[in-house]
């Protein structure tokens, strides 16, 4: 939900409450003074009625002769004069016809020795009437304000927050691999300055580091692979000072092979950290079917020289999101292990659809639990020299990419990776 | 054949000057971007073998900086510990003929500099002669006595290292790393070296040809001239 959604939802659900109040406050307030004028002007009729009363009763004229409607005048025997009452009573509405509720003042009046007994009613607004002119009012008001706070509110968040969506928007696009600095707009809001400052800062901090990390793993490799090149140069120079002893020959053999290993180590390892550092593209459209096709075609002599029997079915434009070159050393890394764990004279498929890609070879059964394969250093007992790295990198760069890879083994070792 | 390299470990610099004199080459040696552009600037060189990561800079842009003033008489070899495509990429970009990764075999330096300098020097016949074997590399054609050997390219491409290399010992491993690079295990790859030597010979031998490969010890081969 977005920000300015919710901020105009509590706002109206503020309102409602409000409102709600208001509205009872106003309903109190207007019945109050309804009543309180129409006592008010009962007070004033009863006045009226007094001074006729006076001057009728003094020229002996018929008093109920006033009784009307709403004036109804009886003579009491006798009595005591006692306060005017007001009260609400029952009674018919002379043009309606029906049962209202009216407002009754009573009062009793001693002049000229006589007593009378005064009653006037006079039609009040009912409380439903009020009640129901009040909620009118109210839900048109609270329509309106809501309107109004909608569409005031959209301009007004658009243009105050502009800043801080255009904030957001330099987000989206920054990247800790590039070198440029996230440049973000100006605004003199204070919160969002702060915010601004804070991101440019942590942004640049963080290219810096990923810069030294980066630098670090070069380095790194650098000068691992230094010594091993002058360790493995002298060892050739060795070689080619012979004679040596077929002894001494196999010795400076190994230790080459050793040294091969290693760098060999530490080039997958380095790969490996420039997948951790997101080094490569993962973005790029690449030609798959190229790729596979031309695995095939670089393995083709090595699957002959094993007399491994190669089985293709590759459709002929596959296109997916992947680093061209991590995707070459992936399909690199599968061909090699079907060779690699493959008998002579097996069997390996390779399949290329829009789906997927899967390579099938016959081997023997491997030694460790399939849910360790792609782990770094799991090598199978029968290649104790292996890295232990191919599938792994695999696995990296699958994830990475993430696209399903699966092993399982029924008789042939089969790996498959889902577009 | 006058060769600079450009190397600032002073180790490795000093084994690969004392291989390639062995090889008959005169080689010089510049530890940084500039002496090395100092020596640019005064001598003319066949070859120059690059090192990327300098103490002063950056190999490439000594590349940079050279490669347009050059006349085209000089091969450029980049030697580097990177490891990485962009680098491989770029340095081939900006003119450099052939990119080899640390650690590497002298023996395929040697290779990929007489290729180099093959390529860049006779504009004429680039053929290798070896006793009654004769290479023409253009083509990829051998002939033995005039008449023609059907080689694979794999077959050939052995011949022609084993040439370059003749008289030195090429273990297992170095033929595996030249002819499938860096990504082939040499476990499986041994067996595969010994399969294509085992068919070169035989095809040499069918074509009259003397049998000049010897195996050393089981761990690799040599190819001797007939005089040694």
């Amino acid at each position: 939900m977005r920000l300015l959604s919710k901020t105009t939802m509590f706002y109206l659900l503020i309102s409602v409450v409000v409102f709600g109040i208001g509205g009872i406050v106003a309903y109190n307030l207007i019945s109050d003074e309804i009543s309180k004028e129409t006592d008010y002007y009962l007070d004033t009729l009863l006045d009226r009625i007094d001074r006729r009363l006076e001057s009728w009763v003094e020229r002996d004229i018929d008093v109920t002769r006033m009784n009307s409607d709403r004036v109804h005048i009886l003579e009491l025997p006798s009595g005591v004069q006692t306060d005017p009452v007001f009260s609400d009573t029952l009674a018919l509405h002379p043009y309606l016809n029906q049962m209202e509720i009216m407002r009754k003042l009573t009062a009793v009046r001693e002049i000229g020795g006589r007593t009378f007994q005064v009653v006037i009613n006079d039609v009040i607004v009912e409380k439903d009437d009020i009640y129901e002119s009040v909620v009118k009012i109210i839900t048109r008001l609270f329509a309106l304000l809501a309107l109004f706070l909608v569409i005031g509110g959209a301009i007004i968040s658009r243009y105050l927050m502009r800043p801080f969506y255009s904030t957001l928007d330099r987000m989206d696009g920054f990247e800790v691999q590039g070198n440029e600095p996230m440049t973000l707009p100006n605004t003199n809001i204070k919160e969002f300055k702060q915010l601004n400052q804070f991101l440019a800062r942590m942004t640049g901090r963080a290219q810096a580091e990923y810069q030294s990390l980066k630098r670090f793993s070069e380095n790194a490799s650098h000068e691992l692979q230094t010594p091993l090149a002058i360790a493995h140069g002298k060892l050739e120079l060795l070689l080619s000072g012979g004679p040596l002893s077929e002894e001494q020959y196999k010795n400076v053999d190994s230790a080459q092979q050793a040294l091969s290993r290693i760098s060999k180590l530490g080039k997958s390892l380095s790969i490996l950290t420039k997948i951790d550092n997101q080094e490569f593209d993962p973005s790029e459209e690449t030609n798959v079917t190229e790729l596979v096709t031309r695995c095939v075609e670089d393995f083709r002599e090595l699957f002959g020289l094993k007399s491994l029997n190669l089985t293709t079915d590759i459709s002929p434009t596959v296109s997916i999101k992947l680093n061209r070159h991590l995707g070459s050393i992936m399909f690199n890394n599968l061909f090699h292990n079907s060779i690699k764990h493959n008998v002579e004279g097996g069997q390996v498929s390779v399949s290329l659809t829009h789906e997927g890609f899967e390579i099938t070879n016959t081997g023997h059964e491997p030694t460790r639990p399939r849910t360790e394969m792609f782990q770094r250093f799991a090598k199978d007992n029968g290649h104790p020299d292996s890295s232990g790295l191919g599938l792994a990198i695999v696995k990296e760069i699958c994830d990475y990419h993430k696209l399903d890879l699966d092993y399982s083994f029924s008789d042939v070792h089969k790996v498959s990776i889902d577009f | 054949m006058k060769i600079l390299l450009v190397e600032d470990n002073l180790e490795l610099s000093k084994d690969t000057v004392s291989f390639l004199t062995q090889e008959g080459h005169i080689c010089e040696v510049a530890h940084t971007v500039r002496e090395a552009e100092d020596k640019l600037a005064d001598f003319t060189y066949d070859v120059v073998l690059l090192d990327l990561m300098l103490p002063d800079g950056s190999g490439m842009d000594l590349l940079r900086n050279y490669k347009p003033r050059d006349q085209g008489q000089t091969g450029i070899l980049i030697l580097s510990a990177k490891d990485d495509v962009q680098d491989r990429i770029d340095g081939l970009d900006l003119g450099a003929d052939d990119y080899l990764t640390k650690p590497f075999h002298y023996s395929e330096l040697n290779s990929r500099i007489k290729a180099l300098y093959r390529r860049r020097q006779f504009h004429g016949s680039h053929k290798i002669t070896y006793e009654e074997i004769e290479i023409d590399p253009d083509q990829q054609e051998v002939s033995v006595h005039d008449e023609p050997v059907p080689l694979t390219k794999k077959e050939f491409q052995l011949l022609v290292h084993f040439i370059a290399n003749k008289n030195r010992i090429l273990t297992k491993q170095s033929i595996a790393e030249h002819l499938w690079g860096d990504h082939v295990d040499y476990l499986d790859s041994h067996d595969f070296v010994y399969q294509h030597i085992k068919n070169l010979r035989k095809k040499l031998a069918k074509a009259g040809a003397n049998d000049y490969l010897s195996n050393v010890y089981g761990i690799g081969y040599r190819m001797k001239s007939a005089a040694s």
